[in-house]
Order: C-alpha cells, then structure tokens, then sequence
C-alpha cells in the first residue's frame, strides 16, 4: 500500500489482491489515522488491484462508512473492468464515487 | 598394582554409568515407542504414568493437566496410579504442591515430607507419603501440568537422576499430551460444525409449493460445512408466493450466523404480507444495525401473484437473474438497488414483470458463475447460459441437477470456493 497526500487529499495506492486479512486491518488503521488527524477526503486508487473478493468489499464499504460518519468521503480511482463489474451488479456504483483518474478524483473534492 | 586397582574401579565405574545411560535409553524408548503408537489421551497419560511408576520404582504417580478456564481449581488429575494400597494425597498436601508447582515451574524434590520447610502439614494429618518428585510438562515456556511420583521403594529417597529421567520424559510426554488434548478438542469442534450445518439444513425448505401452473425447486451446496447463501419459499396468506436468494459476505460460522438472522426477518416480513421493497428496506436496516460494515449480504426477493401470473421484485445488489421467455434473449433482472446492510434507510425500488406460459426463471449465486477449475478460470455466464438454454424444455428441478452437473464437470474436483446455489421457477400452464 502506497500512501500520498496530494492538495488537501489522501491518495492510497492499493496492490494485488483485496481479500480482507491483515491489509484489511492496515486501511482501517490508516483510516482512522486519517480521520483523527481531520484528512478526510480520500481516494483509493484501485488500478494495481487484480482481484476483489466479497472481504475486500468490505474494506472499501467500511471505509466508505467511518469517513461518511465523520463528515469525509471516500472515493474511487482508476477502477478495473472486473471491479466495474462487481460494483455494478452490487450497485455500489450508485454510492462510490469512481474517476478515472487519481486527479481527477482529487479535483472533485475542491 | 595400586594403579592398576585404580583402573579397575575406574572400569567399573565407567561401566555403570554406561549400564545406567543404556537403561535410561531403553526407558526413554519403552516410553517413548508407547505412546506413539496410540491417539487417545487418557491412555496416553495412562501409558506414561504406568511407565515412571515401573521404571522409577515407587509407588504411586500421576498425571495432573492444568485447566487454564478455571483458575480456582486449577488442576484436575488425568491419571494416578499405584502399585500398592496407599491413602491418596489430603487435599491440602494436594494444593500446597500444586501451588508450589505454578508459582516455581521447576522440578520439585522432597525425600522427607515431614520435614520439609515448603510444606505444611497439620498435626492430624496422616499423610502416607515420604518422598516425592514432581516436575512440570511445559510447552512453549508455558506450563500444562505436572508429573508426580510418590515414595521411591529405594529407602534412599529420589536421586538427581530420578529428578533428571523424569525431566526428560516429561519433556518428551509434553507434546505428545498436548497433541491429543488438541484432537479432542478438534473432535468437539467438528461435532459442533456438524449440528451446525444440520441445524442450517433445516432453515433451507424442505420443500418447495407445488400448484399445477408453476414448479418451484431450489438447491444449495455450500462450500464449507456451513454456509452463507440462503434460498426459501414462502407462502403468503393471500395466495400468493415469496421467494428469495440471499447471499451474505464472507463463509463459514460467520456468515451461517447472519443468514439465520437474514432468513428469520424476511419471514416475519412475509408473515405480516409486506411488499417487496419494504421487506427488503427492513431487512436493510436489521442487518446494517447488527452488525460492523464490512458484513453485508446481496439479496433477491420476489412475490409471484400466480392468479395474474405477474412476479415484483427487488434486487438488492444481487447478481442479475435470467427471465427466460421462448427463443427471445433472456431479460435480466436488476431493479432494486444496493447490497443491504451498508447504508441505513437506504431507499429501494421494485419492478413488476409478466410471467408467460413456459417461462423460466434463473437465479443464481455467484458461486455459481465464480466456481473455478484448476487453470483458475471461471465457469462464468457465457457457460451458464448455455447450460440454461440446453435444458429449458426440463422441468425446473431436472435444469437446476443438469446446471449442477455442468458446474461440476467445468470444475473437475477443483475445491470449490464459495457457496453455490441455485432457484428456478418455470410456469406451465
């Protein structure tokens, strides 16, 4: 997981694949670090992740949720077409906000 | 001569070292090709307590494992045993050496009791016992009971070579214990899964409505002994027919745990005649409100009004099923909206459909299109339509075996990896 902050954002690059596990628990952590230092606009670069399985949704949910309830917003950037996919079926298209850049996520925040 | 007198005793002295070395080996062999041998725990406990009362000649010895749940009484005894009649310990020389045990995790060696500065004995008690050596099983740096031998038949009490042998052999026996207390427990942990998965058998319906115009028939395999995906059939008081596929993240206990609690308010939902959309909305909010974020569930579910031969649904993130209509592509049904339990009060839609004569209805887990074969590949929909296809003119139980035949066959024994279950319902007339 890679971790940059870039105009007021958050930018974490995540890698392989999200299937819950101990990388699950380092995003929620780093979240939380986020969030109690009042960084809550942040995007998850999802284009070097190569497979989502129903755990790793629910990292991306959870996250989805702590930064909703603190008043931030998680959203998505560079999303493969398999996790189009999922999020299609699922409709959490809907409530992710998906970009197809990292800047252009960035830039939605401002 | 004086030198080679001094040879001599030095040979002899060698020499039973050497015997002794040989039969401390051949004791630690005996012990040892023993127990390998056998998989129960008490007999292994027995077999080691037989053995130290043979080989250190004394009288009585036991096995006590430490019980680390109840801390008020730490320690119960597997085994003791004797070879001559006498007075088992009073419970207070009992914990006093027990006592002892825990705080000093280190070989104890008293030849005479009664003297002994670490323990106390009242004036009243009787108390057979001389000489005793008690040394800890320890694993890990962790301490899991301790052996006792009590009153060497030699009037020469315990030597540091008894305390030495009895070591090594409760090293040796530490494991091994360890080993099969495990396998008991896994014994009880399999059993449990057993009445678990039995228990969330009978949540499934054991069978499906049956009525002249429609067949209804429905399967799950899950993936582990319990599982996460869920169909049911219900029928409402008005006639009419509900009907689901839930799939909730993750497998196992878990995800078995939720399903119950997912099936049991959708029917109370069904019960009280709420429509669709409601049942999902409520489902929703119990699952968002029981649980953390990272558990959600994908749902269908949908009432078949068969006098107007009209099916509403709501989809809620589930994967599209197929409404199969003649030689017409099939129509996915995906109106509804999100997964449930992620966003509370979450507004869902549903949508009303025709239900013609020979139609056949299509829902299916992810399990079903994500089932992989060795290469890794999935079985996907491409497959899975055409196995639908294939076997439309089938009645809705005969596509649901022949689908599950051709999973199987596209996976070749490959393990499966999640939840397969499948829904059909096909109108006939």
């Amino acid at each position: 997981m890679n971790i940059k902050e870039q105009y007021g954002a958050v930018v974490l690059e995540l890698k392989g694949k999200l299937v819950g596990g101990p990388l699950s628990k380092r995003i929620e952590q780093t979240l939380d670090n986020f969030i109690t230092q009042g960084k809550k606009n942040i995007v998850i670069d999802l284009s070097r992740v190569t497979f989502l399985n129903s755990s790793g949704m629910g990292i991306l949910i959870s996250g989805y949720s702590k930064l909703r309830e603190n008043g931030g917003k998680l959203k998505l950037a560079n999303v493969t077409s398999k996790i189009e996919g999922i999020l299609s079926i699922t409709k959490l298209n809907q409530i992710f906000e998906n970009y197809n850049t990292v800047d252009e996520a960035i830039k939605s925040f401002n | 001569m004086l030198d080679q007198t001094k040879n001599i005793e030095q040979l002899i002295e060698e020499n039973s070292r050497l015997r002794a070395a040989v039969e401390e080996l051949s004791i630690l062999n005996d012990i040892a090709t023993a127990i390998s041998s056998t998989q129960s725990l008490e007999k292994i406990v027995d077999l080691i307590v037989h053995k130290c009362v043979k080989h250190l000649r004394v009288e009585q010895g036991a096995v006590m494992l430490l019980n680390e749940k109840d801390m008020n009484k730490p320690f119960h005894t597997m085994i003791r045993k004797q070879d001559s009649v006498i007075s088992s310990l009073p419970y207070r020389l009992d914990a006093q050496l027990t006592g002892w045990m825990l705080k000093n995790k280190s070989p104890l060696l008293v030849n005479d009791l009664k003297t002994d500065g670490r323990f106390k004995l009242s004036a009243d008690e009787k108390v057979s016992i001389k000489s005793l050596l008690g040394v800890p099983l320890m694993l890990k740096g962790r301490m899991t009971g301790i052996i006792n031998v009590f009153n060497k038949h030699d009037h020469s009490g315990f030597s540091q070579n008894d305390q030495r042998l009895l070591s090594i052999i409760a090293a040796q026996s530490a494991q091994i214990i360890e080993n099969a207390r495990l396998y008991i427990e896994e014994q009880h942990i399999q059993e449990e899964m057993r009445v678990a998965k039995n228990i969330q058998e009978n949540l499934l319906p054991k069978e499906v409505p049956v009525c002249d115009e429609y067949q209804f028939a429905g399967k799950s395999l899950p993936a582990k002994e319990v599982g996460g995906d869920y169909y049911d059939f219900i029928s409402l008081k008005d006639g009419r027919i509900a009907f689901c596929l839930g799939d909730i993240s993750g497998k196992g206990i878990p995800a078995s745990l939720l399903m119950a609690n997912l099936q049991a308010s959708l029917r109370g939902q069904a019960f009280i005649g709420n429509e669709c959309k409601d049942s999902v909305s409520f489902a929703n909010n119990i699952l968002y409100h029981n649980t953390d974020p990272t558990r959600f569930a994908t749902l269908f579910y949908s009432i078949l009004n068969k006098g107007e031969n009209r099916m509403t649904y709501c989809n809620a993130g589930h994967n599209s099923p197929y409404l199969y209509s003649g030689d017409k592509q099939p129509v996915r049904l995906c109106d509804g909206g999100i997964i449930i339990g992620m966003l509370p009060d979450y507004e869902y839609n549903e949508k009303t459909i025709e239900f013609n004569i020979g139609d056949v209805f299509i829902l299916f887990s992810d399990g079903v299109t994500e089932a992989m074969n060795f290469s890794e590949e999935e079985y996907g929909e491409e497959r899975l339509e055409n196995s639908i296809r294939k076997n439309l003119h089938l009645s809705a139980e005969e596509i649901i075996k022949e689908i599950f035949k051709d999973v199987e066959s596209f996976t070749k024994g490959a393990p499966q990896s999640d939840d397969i279950t499948l829904v059909i319902v096909k109108r006939m007339k």
